[in-house]
């Protein structure tokens, strides 16, 4: 049975349309919250609250691809993240503040796999974390992402900013590692 | 930014965009997450099908957060919260409604005091360096022209004021003599006088003992009995308005002070009306004092 009939079964009720869905999505649903929120507990909690709204939302969901499901649930997902977040992390705090100048670091980016990505992004602290996750790999503008977290624009910029000064020095650091590890 | 290079961690997107980029972030287990989420969803019989609400972008986007979680984590805690809400006013609201209920407001103008006089209200402290006011006469109630002594106390408030307020209140006769010379003998028993039904007197202006009724003591229908009250015996003329013109009539000296039960005067029952509550038909003392000037 292929998605769109899964997907229509699951509208209707179908205890298996539905776990044949979470089997589907829920590993990459998890690495996403995860590089949102770092405790698993929470990002467990926070899938399966995702998911609760996919399922009861499914009903209005026009199935047009797959690329369109995996959209429609990340985007549930990632405001489940920052709806956690909101809760937990007072975003109103972060301030605006003039950032270095970043030196372009090109050489280390091309030697990362997409696990030490992932643990570099976790290395951020949770307001740099969340504006570089929200620009960089969801793609958001910086007016978007201050709607979003209820903070200026210019605090969204200096926050990537610094996420990116910060994830250069351990670029530097890594590639160093990297350079070191290739040479023995 | 001015340093801000839109595609410097472009290719970090690619790496962790696919479904499958990240094997080892996936569920630890994922049959126990599924039965969690399956017993959610059954409880929640709305939740799949038939569901017709706000797209979870819109309902659950951060700009529209309100902080609430979904009904199943929220909704017991929110149903707690509101019945101990409940509870706490309840309990506040009970002891203020029981305290200022209208049965415990003590009777602002006059209460009777462990002798039985009447007490009234204090006085201001900016009033006592005053003369004090002079302290009303001993309630006089005459057998007509009642409402001359509304300032009185006993007048104004209590049961006395009650059966005085009365539409139709039986027309008092204490004296014998009088009694004699408007009803027959008196029978046995007391509830068994011949009721005599005269509206109660509202005038106001002082009993003069003219012995030609004015043509406003005509119309009254107390007039005769007043009148006969008066030519007999002189039967207790209010003190303040009326002169004594006889005072050398030996049988008002032998008349006493008489407490007369109104059950004794008339058929208790009539003077009730047709449509009465529980709490008006409870048997009340209603006392007729009838000073006399020795």
């Amino acid at each position: 049975m292929n998605l769109p009939e899964q997907i229509e079964d699951a509208r209707s009720g179908s205890a298996a349309a539905q776990k044949y869905l979470f089997d589907h999505l829920a590993d990459a649903m998890m690495a996403l919250c995860c590089r949102y929120v770092k405790n698993r507990e929470d990002a467990e909690e926070i899938l399966l609250d995702g998911f609760y709204k996919f399922f009861k939302h499914l009903t209005d969901f026009r199935y047009q691809g797959e690329a369109a499901l995996y959209a429609w649930i990340k985007r549930i997902m990632v405001n489940e993240c920052l709806m956690f977040l909101r809760r937990h992390h007072a975003f109103s705090m972060l301030t605006e503040t003039a950032a270095e100048e970043l030196h372009r670091v090109e050489e280390p980016l091309d030697h990362l796999s997409a696990a030490e990505i992932f643990d570099l992004i976790l290395r951020l602290p949770v307001g740099y974390r969340t504006v570089f996750n929200l620009h960089v790999i969801e793609g958001m503008e910086h007016k978007e992402i201050a709607g979003i977290l209820r903070i200026s624009e210019g605090t969204s910029k200096s926050q990537l900013s610094k996420a990116k000064l910060l994830l250069q020095k351990m670029l530097l650091q890594r590639g160093v590692d990297y350079v070191k590890r290739k040479t023995r | 930014m001015s340093n801000e290079r839109p595609d410097e961690f472009f290719s970090w997107r690619s790496r962790l965009e696919p479904p499958d980029a990240l094997p080892a972030q996936g569920l630890d287990d994922r049959a126990l997450s599924w039965k969690k989420l399956a017993g959610r969803l059954r409880n929640d019989p709305q939740a799949v099908g038939g569901l017709k609400g706000k797209s979870p972008l819109d309902a659950g986007t951060p700009l529209q957060d309100t902080g609430t979680l979904p009904l199943s984590r929220t909704g017991t805690r929110d149903r707690m919260a509101y019945r101990i809400a409940a509870a706490c006013l309840l309990l506040a609201l009970i002891p203020a409604a029981l305290l200022f209920h209208p049965s415990n407001a003590p009777n602002p103008t006059v209460a009777p005091n462990q002798s039985g006089s009447s007490v009234y209200p204090s006085t201001p402290f900016s009033s006592l360096a005053a003369p004090p006011p002079a302290r009303p006469s001993v309630p006089v109630a005459p057998p007509s022209g009642l409402a001359s002594n509304e300032n009185s106390p006993i007048l104004r408030s209590g049961p006395t004021a009650k059966a005085l307020a009365r539409p139709n209140p039986p027309a008092t006769a204490t004296h014998p003599d009088l009694a004699a010379a408007q009803h027959p003998p008196m029978p046995a028993r007391p509830d068994q006088i011949p009721a005599q039904h005269t509206p109660m007197p509202t005038r106001t202006d002082p009993l003069t003992l003219h012995p030609d009724p004015t043509p406003r003591q005509k119309d009254s229908p107390l007039t005769p009995t007043i009148l006969a009250a008066l030519q007999l015996n002189n039967d207790s003329p209010p003190q303040q308005t009326a002169p004594r013109t006889d005072p050398t009539n030996k049988t008002l000296i032998n008349k006493q002070l008489r407490i007369v039960h109104i059950n004794e005067l008339d058929d208790h029952r009539q003077l009730e009306p047709a449509m009465t509550s529980a709490r008006d038909r409870e048997p009340e003392i209603k006392v007729l004092i009838l000073f006399n000037n020795h």
